[in-house]
């Protein structure tokens, strides 16, 4: 027997949810920074359309705020603080890759499939703004972005697992509380800017320091 | 009264695999064209595929020494393969043709496998090391594209509860919004990667490539020539054509088909299927253009990340997502 089809709402918007978590698994696997980069603006991207294809249908208007600061910071500000702080063109992050492709794409499936699981369990109820499907998909996100730093020694990919949990959160926040005070956003996004500034400067004094990105040097500092 | 331009089924039939068989050197020459434009290129004309293959049939056969049987059958038993197939997918008609239900879609990815296989197998009996070489990567990288096929027709199978390319084709075709369902939509993007692959184009392979370093396709062929030669490259042709029709009228866009059997309906969907596998041509002519060849051990990462997507596809729907 043929599956119930969604409404084009609900299709368009999982689907583009569902494009956020592949962008986020591609970013597993990047192995240069303007890879990781270019991912990172794409999940934003997709991100920013579905708070902005929310605020259209289903209300509330607080969501094209959201979909502009988004737009802004994640898809503007950060890479350029990150881009203009190191040069991408110095850096090789093949090596901190600790798996290989098939073994990270397993890792991942099960973490996605965890993901779907536990909120398929859990039946969250959600609000309207979204397809109740996103939950989960905003929660597989979330295991896939805790991979991103534990798989890989580097510290660019520290800070972008960090942003993409980022992405994921604030997926997870517009399915099920879409009417979070404008406040509250604000505050997420200024902590974002933030990590952004803090990790960039990171990033630039362990390059320039050790001369290489690899997170395996600050072992040194230990006592 | 008998309606005198509606067509046997058995006419309708062949001209689906005719229609496969003229046009797919057409669909070569388009995409040839519109990628070299791109490059800023005047490009070859669109009938240059028929004038090679006329030229390569118009030539001698030589077979290395010490090449079996095998070298001489390998590319007809591969071309037969290849004019079978278009009897299982919808490429003119809505409506199942007589041969449609002999096979379900495994059926006819096992067909292209098996003239993947007589083609390699051919080229290794030449003991030549660029066709070996060829071969041998060619069914290496092959073996690793077979799950990625079974994933995908997983997927849709489930969604439209079928696994016969004509019954899919009408699933998705009597409820459009079917197409906007995530799980067939990353089963579709997938097969999408897959046909990539499956076509030797950019990032797996530029289309006509002779580096020994990336070479799969070509390397296979390397001690053919005339008319055998000409049989794999046309059979390359109809095999990229039918790719881009599963694609199009079982994935995609399962519309502009033929619901009668009138000749003048056929003859239309002939050219829709004509304009649908253009416009496929021009954006798989863009992506050649817009990445770089990946490194051949770089190919593995490719297709792990087409399986992916076609695992997610089947996880979302198993697990209500869709």
């Amino acid at each position: 027997m043929a599956a119930p089809v969604p409404g084009a709402y609900a299709g368009g918007i999982t689907v583009a949810a569902l494009g956020m978590l592949v962008a986020e698994l591609a970013m597993l696997r990047a192995q240069l920074v303007a890879n990781l980069v270019r991912r990172y603006v794409i999940q934003s991207l997709l991100f920013a359309g579905i708070a902005l294809a929310a605020g259209i249908v289903r209300g509330p208007q607080d969501l094209f705020l959201e979909a502009a600061m988004s737009l802004i910071v994640k898809v503007v500000i950060v890479p350029l603080v990150v881009l203009r702080l190191i040069d991408p063109r110095d850096t090789d992050l093949a090596h901190s890759i600790s798996l290989r492709a098939p073994a990270m794409a397993y890792l991942g499936l099960v973490a996605i499939g965890i993901g779907f699981l536990v909120v398929g369990t859990l039946a969250i109820g959600t609000s309207a703004s979204l397809p109740s499907a996103v939950v989960g998909i905003a929660f597989a996100q979330v295991l896939v972005a805790f991979l991103i730093p534990v798989l890989r020694s580097d510290v660019f990919s520290q800070a972008f697992g960090f942003f993409a949990f980022e992405n994921a959160i604030s997926l997870a926040s517009i399915a099920l509380a879409p009417r979070l005070p404008v406040v509250v956003d604000a505050v997420l996004f200024f902590d974002l800017l933030v990590a952004a500034v803090v990790f960039g400067l990171l990033m630039r004094l362990h390059h320039r320091h050790y001369d290489t990105a690899s997170t395996t040097k600050l072992q040194g500092l230990r006592g | 009264m008998e309606e005198v331009d509606v067509l046997e089924a058995w006419m309708v039939q062949a001209a689906q695999v005719l229609t496969v068989l003229a046009l797919s050197p057409l669909l070569a020459g388009i995409i040839a064209r519109v990628e070299a434009r791109l490059q800023g290129r005047r490009g070859p004309r669109l009938v240059q595929p028929y004038l090679d293959l006329i030229k390569l049939f118009s030539k001698e056969t030589l077979a290395p020494e010490g090449a079996s049987a095998v070298f001489l059958i390998g590319p007809i038993v591969a071309f037969a393969c290849y004019l079978i197939v278009p009897m299982l997918i919808p490429v003119l008609t809505t409506f199942p043709l007589p041969f449609g239900y002999i096979g379900d879609i495994l059926g006819g990815g096992m067909l292209l496998g098996l003239a993947g296989f007589m083609v390699a197998w051919s080229g290794a009996d030449t003991a030549s090391p660029y066709a070996e070489i060829g071969s041998s990567r060619a069914m290496t990288f092959g073996s690793l594209a077979e799950p990625i096929l079974i994933m995908v027709v997983l997927a849709v199978g489930v969604i439209t509860g079928t696994d016969l390319p004509y019954a899919m084709s009408e699933a998705i075709r009597a409820s459009a919004g079917a197409i906007l369902s995530p799980a067939h939509v990353l089963a579709a993007i997938a097969f999408f990667l897959l046909v990539i692959f499956d076509t030797g184009r950019i990032p797996i392979e530029s289309a006509s490539g002779t580096i020994e370093l990336g070479m799969i396709d070509e390397g296979r062929t390397f001690e053919h020539s005339g008319p055998l030669l000409g049989l794999v490259r046309w059979g390359s042709m109809m095999k990229q054509m039918i790719l881009y029709t599963v694609l199009i009228d079982v994935f995609v866009a399962p519309f502009g088909l033929a619901s009668t059997a009138r000749a003048g309906a056929v003859g239309l969907a002939v050219l829709a299927l004509v304009g649908k596998e253009a416009l496929l041509g021009v954006i798989v002519a863009i992506v050649d253009d817009s990445f770089a060849k990946l490194r051949l051990f770089k190919i593995t990462e490719y297709l792990v990340a087409a399986f992916l997507v076609a695992v997610l596809g089947l996880l979302v729907y198993f697990v209500g997502v869709a």
